[in-house]
């Protein structure tokens, strides 16, 4: 069977045939969902703002016109749902770049997490989940997704070199605490 | 210091060391053991994150989204439906008002030709028909009847319609 393109699908879908939105939903809820877990923290909350994702994507379907690509655009919005329900559930939330002075503690639950993590690889995978929201969806783009910096920092709102500010110190943190352990050693 | 070498890690790891900045850094690194503990541990975050594969959704969450989608289409639909019958039962109201008032209220009057005396008869079928309207509209029993009569029909139609909505909203539920 002839692949169908993801241009293929978006104009089916925009001509009226709603049920090859499905294609859409297959291809991307795995990504979306992986999103909404790290930034949300929580599995009940990542499915509930998955359903809202996809029901604000097929809405605003006929309004996408390939000024970015489309996974660029659909993180976008997968990101603001999920920081609308965060807002919602009054979790602290910063939306402007300032919040990249704010400082995130990864040792607060250490204990918990080392005890346990069996390997390196476990632990460094519970940490990923204490970080901040947009610390988790920055390492989540940029390394299971592949995305570009350059088109993280389009879903995120935010200058190029404020995104590599973000993943840098991330990815800092995260070795630090690798660090403490002397995890180090496992590397081959 | 601490901040160039953290620099200088990350820029290592992402492969954006130029040849000479990689020359220096490899220098900087075989010469302190703690740079080296950290250029690994570094290498060890940026190797596990890329084996990282996404999560599975729930199962039957495509399912799930596309019964949501039929769900509002449908909601749309039913809202047509109402909007649609409503003006198709007020477009009914109308004609059915104007064919009454002209064979009603037109038969006693002379019969004209050309465009003025067109326009002669109609004003005078509108100044009979309020004429005669007006007059069975002074009684105050009549316009009390009626009214009951327009709001009871009002509050009719719109409890037929919430038990309607009701009932599809616990049928939605049961399914």
């Amino acid at each position: 069977m002839k692949d169908i393109s993801e241009f293929e699908i978006i104009e089916s879908v925009k001509r009226g045939n709603q049920a090859d939105f499905s294609l859409l939903v297959d291809k991307y809820k795995d990504r979306a969902f992986t999103l909404l877990r790290r930034m949300l923290k929580n599995d009940m909350d990542a499915e509930e703002a998955l359903m809202d994702c996809f029901m604000k994507v097929y809405k605003s379907l006929p309004n996408f016109r390939y000024e970015s690509k489309f996974s660029t655009w659909f993180y976008k919005i997968t990101y603001n749902t999920a920081l609308t329900l965060l807002a919602s559930k009054k979790r602290k939330i910063e939306k402007e770049m300032s919040s990249l002075e704010d400082h995130f503690d990864l040792e607060e639950k250490d204990d918990k997490i080392f005890t346990a993590s069996d390997n390196g690889k476990q632990y460094l995978m519970k940490l990923v989940d204490q970080l901040p929201p947009r610390n988790a969806l920055i390492i989540v783009l940029f390394y299971i997704d592949d995305m570009s910096l350059n088109e993280i920092s389009q879903v995120l709102e935010i200058s190029l070199v404020n995104t590599k500010v973000l993943l840098h110190r991330s990815r800092n943190a995260l070795r630090d605490m690798l660090l403490k352990h002397n995890y180090q050693e496992e590397l081959i | 210091m601490k901040q160039n070498i953290d620099e200088l890690i990350n820029k290592y790891v992402d492969n954006e060391l130029t040849v000479k900045e990689l020359e220096e850094f490899n220098e900087l690194v075989d010469g302190d053991e703690e740079i080296m503990r950290k250029v690994k541990a570094h290498k060890l975050v940026h190797a596990y994150l890329n084996q990282t594969e996404f999560d599975s959704a729930p199962t039957l969450t495509t399912q799930s989204i596309m019964l949501k989608i039929n769900q509002s289409l449908s909601g749309k639909l039913e809202k047509n439906y109402f909007f649609f019958g409503t003006l198709g039962v007020l477009t009914i109201l109308l004609i059915g008002s104007i064919i009454f008032f002209f064979t009603y209220f037109g038969k006693s009057e002379t019969k004209y030709t050309g465009t003025e005396s067109l326009i002669t008869t109609i004003s005078g079928y509108i100044n009979s028909f309020f004429a005669n309207v007006s007059s069975k509209f002074v009684d105050a029993n009549v316009m009390l009847i009626i009214s009951t009569i327009t709001l009871i029909l009002m509050l009719g139609i719109y409890f037929i319609f919430e038990s309607r909505k009701s009932f599809k909203k616990k049928l939605h539920s049961l399914s």
